[in-house]
């Protein structure tokens, strides 16, 4: 479901998911524990079907974009300005959108999904606590896969591209920054708040950007130029259309 | 005997925690970590004998295969599971001072990061390879660190968890902490952005990018 809304002279789009809209299938969260589905069936084929159908119950999955005009990119600085903030979003990200002419802001979440994570761990159940942890990431991030789907969608009936997404925290891209970011939507937008080390809740939250133009396009890798040998990102699918 | 030992070290490598647990596929319904040890225990094996012939080598083997890619996190934690298990049984050894630990090992996510899985592993390795672990969860501010340190007089070791680059910058005053009010202790440091220019830095003594890493050093100062 998407709304639209007027906010402080900007247009927001809103999105809401049942987690049933994002076709997350158990398999997909046993290959991301690098379990193989086809291996004799243990404890994780059952455990990650009962812990997406808890989860269906448990999260509440919102989302805001809202697409801005005219970014300024230094190239020697690798900063993005607009509307009057300067974004220093270092090499990686530069590059990617820097011939970009609108920019989207987006904020997402799987809603309390991590922090039904970290209960189970305090009660002793870590194996379950780990598949709720990366249950709640998956459907963050299909979600946000939606989200960018569907402004892909909208922009290309403009004739226009969209680039991969990038988050603060991500890339190099200091975290510090997303109080820049938040505030291009309301306060407790889709339920999230920053904590004052600019980290979201609740913890299952995704934001970033995406550039918008005529020369700027997707990416289906950007692991090989990136150093985060542990990102939690690495070798997988930026967006899987 | 040396056959119970050796099942109840094979039952923690493969994650079998008990006769009810189906994992692994090929183990179900046999004895796991939980009843043989049980059974150990009552055949008259030394319960530090268990812990350092049984339940020390599975874990290491867990780490190794870890650090090898040849297992991942949920066969890591059904390990866990199973050494939790064993464990229990020899509680109240460590209690009495039959048995004696290695050390006390004190953990924790640095303040400002809620990221608790990477300190986890590292929190149930340790702990397999036999010292006291105590954790202090997330977002845990430098002075806590020292008051835990303080609190547990055999503590040789604490380790510090960050998973992002503006919070791993925090371990920073964690170590200075550490090193002006309990100076002897060391501390180790790790999580997706830490690596051995950073370590050296802020003055911490070791990182590593596995768990396995941790509790090879540890096992150094054990020595």
């Amino acid at each position: 479901m998407t709304t639209v809304e007027t906010w402080n002279g900007r247009t927001i789009l809103g999105y809401a998911f049942d987690l049933a809209d994002l076709a997350l299938e158990p398999g997909h969260l046993e290959r991301v524990m690098r379990h193989d589905p086809a291996e004799p069936a243990g404890p994780f084929s059952e455990l990650a079907r009962e812990v997406l159908d808890e989860a269906a119950a448990r999260c509440r999955i919102r989302g805001a974009l809202t697409i801005e005009e005219g970014p300024v990119f230094d190239d020697g600085a690798r900063t993005l300005s607009i509307g009057g903030d300067t974004f220093d979003v270092h090499r990686i990200v530069h590059g990617q959108i820097r011939k970009a002419k609108r920019i989207a802001f987006f904020v997402c979440t799987a809603g309390p999904i991590g922090e039904w994570a970290r209960e189970l761990a305090a009660a002793g159940d870590s194996l379950r606590a780990y598949v709720a942890d990366v249950a709640g990431t998956e459907i963050v991030e299909f979600a946000v896969d939606r989200m960018h789907h569907d402004l892909g969608r909208r922009m290309a009936e403009e004739g226009l591209h969209v680039t991969n997404r990038f988050s603060p925290g991500y890339c190099n891209w200091s975290v510090a920054e997303q109080p820049m970011l938040f505030r291009r939507f309301p306060e407790g937008s889709c339920g999230i708040r920053l904590s004052p080390s600019c980290l979201m809740r609740p913890t299952k939250s995704v934001s970033g950007i995406i550039g918008i133009g005529a020369r700027v396009k997707l990416a289906p890798y950007l692991c090989t130029v990136c150093s985060d040998e542990m990102c939690v990102y690495r070798d997988k699918r930026l967006l899987e259309a | 005997m040396d056959d119970l030992i050796a099942r109840i070290s094979h039952c923690i490598e493969f994650g079998k925690i008990d006769r009810a647990s189906p994992y692994p596929p090929d183990m179900k319904g046999e004895d796991g970590a939980d009843e043989l040890t049980r059974e150990a225990l009552d055949a008259g094996i030394a319960p530090d004998r268990l812990l350092n012939e049984a339940f020390v080598p599975g874990m290491e083997r867990v780490g190794r295969k870890f650090s090898e890619r040849r297992i991942f996190v949920p066969q890591m934690l059904m390990s866990a599971k199973a050494m939790d298990a064993a464990m229990r049984h020899l509680k109240p050894y460590f209690q009495s001072g039959a048995v004696r630990r290695k050390g006390t090992f004190v953990i924790g996510t640095v303040a400002g990061d809620l990221h608790d899985i990477g300190k986890n592993l590292v929190a149930m390795m340790v702990e397999g390879s036999g010292w006291e672990v105590v954790d202090l969860g997330v977002d845990v501010a430098p002075s806590r660190f020292v008051e835990a340190v303080r609190a547990h007089p055999e503590c040789r070791a604490v380790g510090l968890s960050a998973m992002l680059t503006t919070t791993m910058t925090g371990m920073a005053a964690v170590v200075e902490a550490l090193r002006a009010e309990v100076p002897g202790c060391r501390v180790l440091v790790g999580g997706a952005p830490v690596n051995e220019e950073f370590r050296a830095m802020i003055g911490a003594d070791f990182t590593s990018r596995d768990p396995q890493g941790a509790v090879a050093y540890l096992e150094s100062i054990a020595a």
